[in-house]
């Protein structure tokens, strides 16, 4: 969709009054490009109410005159923005990068030529979250690197693994170019990285071993999954935290991420509190990503506490 | 070594409701931020205040990583809340929706007083008072 950006120079006092004036319009906020000068852009879809909502600002505006004596010299100007123009300007910034040990992101239009160790993972996230430079995302593929290693102490059970909020579908690729023995089931509510992560599946040639579907984790069937991942938020954490422990097999593991420090306790204790064992935690940048264990029959509780 | 700033943004975006939509969107994108990290970056981080509308100042690094801090919730945004009202009246000047009493207007004054250009305490309150009257709320004593 196309939008009309408005640029408003307004006196510095009236700034709070104009932005106010702005978001009530359906502006969905404003940018404020110099507060000494009071320029604040705001946008507007170009649809048949445009003009209203503009005869309408203007109309305040032309009041405020009476409050702010400086408003009497309001400026507008006006400027189409076409979406493919902002929306993937961020593309040209964006090139292949190193995750974890042998992990790469390499976006779809960027060649690259691999190193020996290297899985590269081919990535156009669209308009979905995850495109492994964001910490919440590299901090759970680096634990999925290190659960499939082959020497590794931790690793999942036999089985299939759920992607619990796949957005862009890269942590489910992740396990399916890492360890081609197992299928992927991956979940995201929002049709939009639903559609994007098909696209990414296909472009990295693991259909045969990933299910895209839109859905939630509440649905799933109980004891089934070796692997569950989770880059999600700390409260869909918590509220889904029955869900992960239901949805485990004996002896699978949790990857969660997407917990900002500050709530990581929280997270903590509702995750445990279902039973499941925390078996460590990373972080970086102020994210917290723990892993967690569902204790086999009568396996002790011997998941770190610390 | 700190990190080099490439630019500066000031944005006014609903706490824990961002989305890559215009403004975010025009905004960030052109200066290379990968809008979804952002949106749920900042979502996460102020979910808390879901609701109100709150100014946020990010920085873009070189590396277009970017950080931001959020600033108190603007004046007029405050006022709405303390009045009980969803709008501001759109004729200011003859139409007055709302009122709010001065120790309102003081206690609204207090809670931005660390991100005015103000030099007083008053010198705010008379700050929040004429964005008050300039939404046709009325600041009443009490």
């Amino acid at each position: 969709m196309d939008y009309i950006e408005v640029r408003l120079t307004v006196p510095p006092e009236a700034l709070e009054a104009v932005a106010n004036l702005l978001n009530e319009q359906g502006s969905g906020g404003v940018a404020i490009d110099d507060e000494r000068e009071a320029t604040l852009r705001a946008y507007f879809p170009d649809d048949e109410r445009l003009e209203e909502r503009l005869k309408t600002l203007r109309g305040a505006l032309s009041d405020l005159v009476a409050f702010f004596p400086g408003m009497a010299e309001w400026r507008e100007e006006r400027r189409r923005v076409h979406e493919e123009d902002w929306a993937n300007a961020w593309r040209q910034f964006y090139h292949a990068t190193h995750v974890g040990r042998r992990l790469v992101v390499v976006p779809t239009w960027e060649s690259y030529q691999p190193g020996i160790e290297d899985v590269v993972i081919r990535m156009d996230p669209g308009m979905a979250f995850g495109t492994g430079t964001h910490p919440s995302t590299a901090l759970a593929m680096r634990w999925i690197e290190t659960v499939l290693d082959e020497g590794s102490s931790l690793r999942p059970p036999r089985g299939e693994v759920l992607d619990v909020g796949t957005g862009s579908g890269i942590l489910a690729i992740a396990v399916a170019l890492l360890d081609p023995g197992r299928s992927v089931r991956a979940l995201d509510i929002d049709p939009v990285a639903v559609r994007v992560a098909r696209h990414n599946v296909e472009e990295n040639r693991v259909g045969d071993r990933v299910r895209v579907a839109l859905g939630e984790v509440g649905a799933e069937p109980a004891g089934v999954y070796a692997l569950v991942l989770a880059n999600l938020t700390a409260d869909l954490l918590a509220e889904n935290a029955a869900h992960f422990a239901r949805v485990l097999a004996p002896g699978g593991l949790l990857i969660a991420s997407g917990i900002v420090d500050v709530y990581a306790e929280e997270v903590r204790r509702h995750l445990t509190g279902e039973g499941l064992l925390w078996q460590g935690a990373r972080s970086e940048s102020g994210w917290v990503a723990p892993l967690l264990e569902k204790p086999r029959p009568g396996q002790a509780p011997s998941g770190s506490q610390g | 070594m700190a990190k080099k700033v490439a630019a500066v943004v000031k944005l006014q975006i609903p706490a824990g409701k961002a989305t890559p939509a215009p403004p975010v969107g025009t905004v960030l994108g052109p200066h290379g931020i990968n809008i979804m990290a952002f949106t749920k970056e900042f979502n996460e981080r102020t979910k808390e205040q879901a609701g109100l509308i709150i100014p946020v100042v990010i920085t873009i690094y070189a590396d277009r990583s970017f950080s931001f801090v959020t600033k108190t919730p603007p004046a007029a945004v405050l006022l709405k809340k303390a009045a009980g009202i969803e709008t501001a009246s759109p004729r200011p000047n003859t139409q007055k929706v709302a009122k709010v009493t001065r120790e309102q207007v003081r206690e609204i004054a207090r809670t931005k007083m660390p991100d005015l250009n103000a030099a007083s305490l008053e010198a705010a309150e008379r700050m929040v008072e004429g964005t008050a009257r300039s939404m046709g709320i009325e600041v009443v004593e009490g």
